[in-house]
Parts: C-alpha cells; sequence; structure tokens
C-alpha cells in the first residue's frame, strides 16, 4: 500500500481532502455538497467521491439521484469502460462531479489499494477531489482517509462531537494527516454569547486545531438539500455566502471570520433589560 | 489503592445555573450586571470545557478514568522517593500535584511540582 501512495505524487495536480467527523449526523455530506459546489463555482474542477457506501446520499443532497448509473464498486469490479463513465456530471454547475455510491453494497467490496487508485486517477484531472466519509472510525474510515492528502473535520459544538472529533484528529495522525482544518457547523452565535456553548477560541483550545470555517445555523440548508439544490447556489443567502467564504480560504485568499456581534440596537436593548436570553 | 473518581468533581450544576439565570431575568434591567456574578463559572460553557478537557486526557491515552489515577499515584511515589534522595521534600504543603497533558496526536507530558526545603549538601557532592 504504501508503495501505491508514494508512487510519484508530482504528476497529480489535484488535491484530496477527506471531509470526516467521526460522530454521525454533523454535517459531512452537506458540507461536502456545498464545499464542492462552492469550490467549482469558482472556477476549481472539482469530483466528490462517495465514501459511505453503505448509506450513500450524497447524491440526493446535490440533487442527482436520479442521474447515477455505475457506482464506484461497478468501477473497482470493472464493469465501467473509464472512469469518467462512472462519474455524474452536475446539472448547473460546471465542472462539478461526483463518482457515487449504491445502497446495494457494503464497503468491504472495495480495498484501500483500490480507493487509493481511484482517488490518484482522478487527481490527474481535477484540482479537488472531497471524499465524503461515513460516520465512525473502522473499515469505511480507513478507505476515505488512505488516499487523502489533507482533512477537513466538521463538527458541531457540543461535547459528544467534539470528543469525537478529537478521537478522529488522533486517527489522522495515525495515517499521516497531520493538520487537520475544523469545519464548525451549527454554530448559534447567540447561545456561545450567552455562554451556553463553546466558542471558537474554546474548541481552539481543546482541539488544539486551525479552523477553517464556521457555519451558522440555518433553515436554508434543510430547504436546499430538500430541493436538491446546494445551499451555495443561493448567493444571498447567509448560510450560503458562509459556504462561499470557505472556499474561498481554501483557494488561499484571506477572507476574515464572520463577526457574529454585529447586532441591531434593539437587540442588544432586549439583551440589556434580560430580555434577550433564550429568546 | 483506592483512588477517587476524578471525575465526579465535574457534575454539572446545570439546575442551579438555570435557577439563578431566572433570578437575574426577574431582576431585568439590572439583571445583565449581576447575571455574570450570578453564574459564575457554573455556565454551561465552562463546565462542557472543563468535562471535555478530563475526558479527552482519558480518550488521548487510551486509559480509564480509574486507571490513569492509580498511574498518578505510582509515579508521584516513584518520585517523592527519587528526589528525598537528594533533597527535604516539603511534605506539610499539600500543594504538590502531578498532571498528565495530552495533545490530539498522542504525545504526553507529565507536569508535576514537588516542594523541596533544602537539599542534601553531602549527597549533592
Amino acid at each position: 500500500m504504501g508503495a501505491a501512495i508514494q508512487h510519484s505524487v508530482d504528476e497529480f495536480r489535484g488535491k484530496a481532502i477527506v471531509v470526516t467527523s467521526g460522530k454521525g449526523g454533523v454535517g459531512k455530506t452537506t458540507t461536502t455538497a456545498n464545499m464542492g459546489s462552492a469550490l467549482a463555482m469558482h472556477g476549481s474542477s472539482v469530483c466528490m467521491i462517495d465514501a459511505d457506501i453503505g448509506l450513500h446520499n450524497l447524491d440526493l443532497v446535490l440533487g442527482l439521484e436520479n442521474r447515477v448509473v455505475y457506482d464506484i464498486i461497478d468501477l473497482v469490479q470493472g464493469k465501467c469502460k473509464s472512469i469518467r463513465q462512472a462519474l455524474v456530471k452536475h446539472k448547473k454547475i460546471d465542472n462539478l462531479f461526483l463518482l457515487p455510491a449504491s445502497k446495494a453494497r457494503e464497503n468491504t467490496d472495495i480495498t484501500v489499494e483500490q480507493m487509493v487508485w481511484i482517488v490518484n486517477q482522478l487527481k490527474r484531472c481535477f484540482d479537488f477531489i472531497l471524499i465524503d466519509c461515513p460516520a465512525g472510525i473502522d473499515h469505511g474510515f480507513e478507505l476515505s482517509v488512505a488516499a487523502a492528502d489533507e482533512a477537513w473535520i466538521v463538527t458541531r459544538s457540543e461535547v459528544a462531537a467534539i470528543r469525537d472529533a478529537d478521537k478522529v484528529i488522533g486517527r489522522l495522525a495515525q495515517v499521516g494527516i497531520f493538520n487537520p482544518q475544523l469545519i464548525l457547523n451549527c454554530y448559534k452565535p447567540e447561545m456561545a454569547r450567552h455562554q451556553d456553548m463553546l466558542d471558537l477560541q474554546d474548541l481552539k483550545d481543546i482541539l488544539n486545531i486551525d479552523i477553517i470555517g464556521i457555519l451558522p445555523e440555518s433553515k436554508n440548508v434543510i430547504i436546499s438539500s430538500n430541493r436538491g439544490v446546494p445551499v451555495v447556489m443561493d448567493e444571498a443567502s447567509f448560510i450560503g455566502n458562509a459556504f462561499h467564504r470557505i472556499a474561498q480560504r481554501v483557494l488561499g485568499f484571506e477572507v476574515p471570520f464572520e463577526n457574529f456581534e454585529n447586532r441591531g440596537f434593539f437587540t442588544r436593548l432586549k439583551e440589556f433589560m434580560g430580555m434577550g436570553r433564550n429568546a | 489503592m483506592k483512588a477517587q473518581h476524578p471525575r465526579q468533581s465535574f457534575i454539572p450544576p446545570i439546575e442551579s445555573a438555570q435557577k439563578k439565570s431566572k433570578i437575574a431575568k426577574l431582576l431585568g434591567l439590572f439583571g445583565l450586571a449581576f447575571q455574570k456574578q450570578l453564574e459564575g463559572d457554573d455556565s454551561p460553557k465552562t463546565i462542557a470545557k472543563q468535562r471535555l478537557l478530563s475526558v479527552l486526557q482519558n480518550d488521548r491515552m487510551n486509559i480509564s478514568p480509574g486507571k490513569m489515577d492509580e498511574l498518578r499515584h505510582r509515579i508521584y511515589n516513584d518520585l517523592v522517593q527519587l528526589i528525598s534522595k537528594y533533597g527535604e521534600i516539603d511534605m506539610d504543603k499539600p500543594d504538590f500535584k502531578i498532571d498528565l497533558l495530552t495533545d490530539s496526536h498522542g504525545k504526553m507530558q507529565f507536569v508535576s511540582n514537588i516542594l523541596i526545603n533544602r537539599i542534601h549538601q553531602d549527597k549533592s557532592n
């Protein structure tokens, strides 16, 4: 396996990033879908791999469920003529592709070596390969991180998610990914202000990790995944904007973090009167 | 050795915090001024941070809290023995402690402070 990974990395132009969290339900798939879309909208070519093979949902969130013909296991078993045939192109966003998974499969149908081979092939023609990792730290996790160059850890500001994130950071270090970056999802600035929730600085202290983005809690995420349209396509929405800002940071631009403290006079008055709490 | 469970000290007094914040609300305008003082270190954020830091220590070392405490005691006793050879340890002050710090990569660091009254002159030569 080592030889397969080290095999002249220079010829690959792309970067493989695994999106992982440890705990389930913190927003890995939504983050993958939207970050992939945002990066593609900024002009990069992006391929997303659904590595959650038993319980895949990336196709559904992206609205591509009806276009899936082949899946990653078909590719491994040689049922497609080329990798290109297994990829699904996004309807509205150029340069955005998905390598889907299928429900009828299990993640033991694919080996780590095969995954590394696929990702390395994709790295020749894409700028970013985003791997949507399943929850947990078993075979599916190993599969997802084996071929990755970098990692984004999605977490929420709650104790169980943070504990699992720490576990994942340790596991990533074991496979040689030392500087994962954190995306804090479902952030509630109101609660953090009232000391009811861990804030950014606390997470930095506890996990000792760089933070690449904060995503405030938003109804629009649910609405857009119901529609099958990534929320980043609605650039006017606050959450869509937050994803675009993270994408810009990934592309190397200096983008300041959102200022959640920017409140109106009446909000502050209400809070001052003690009415803002839990409102 | 019967070690005290270290996480017992972190039982979160959330109810009292809520009660206090209700008092702060009733105080209305003055609530804001008093709220912080009333809540003190009981805020859910502080509790969460304490609990997480405690539980992550054990997770990162892959060791149960009870075992960890035992290990700490043993290392501490060994250290006292070792240092007693060279100096006189101030046993009256129960200020000494031994802590284990970890980072997310599994690197650990024992940190200890042991108060020493004086160094044995004959042995240090």
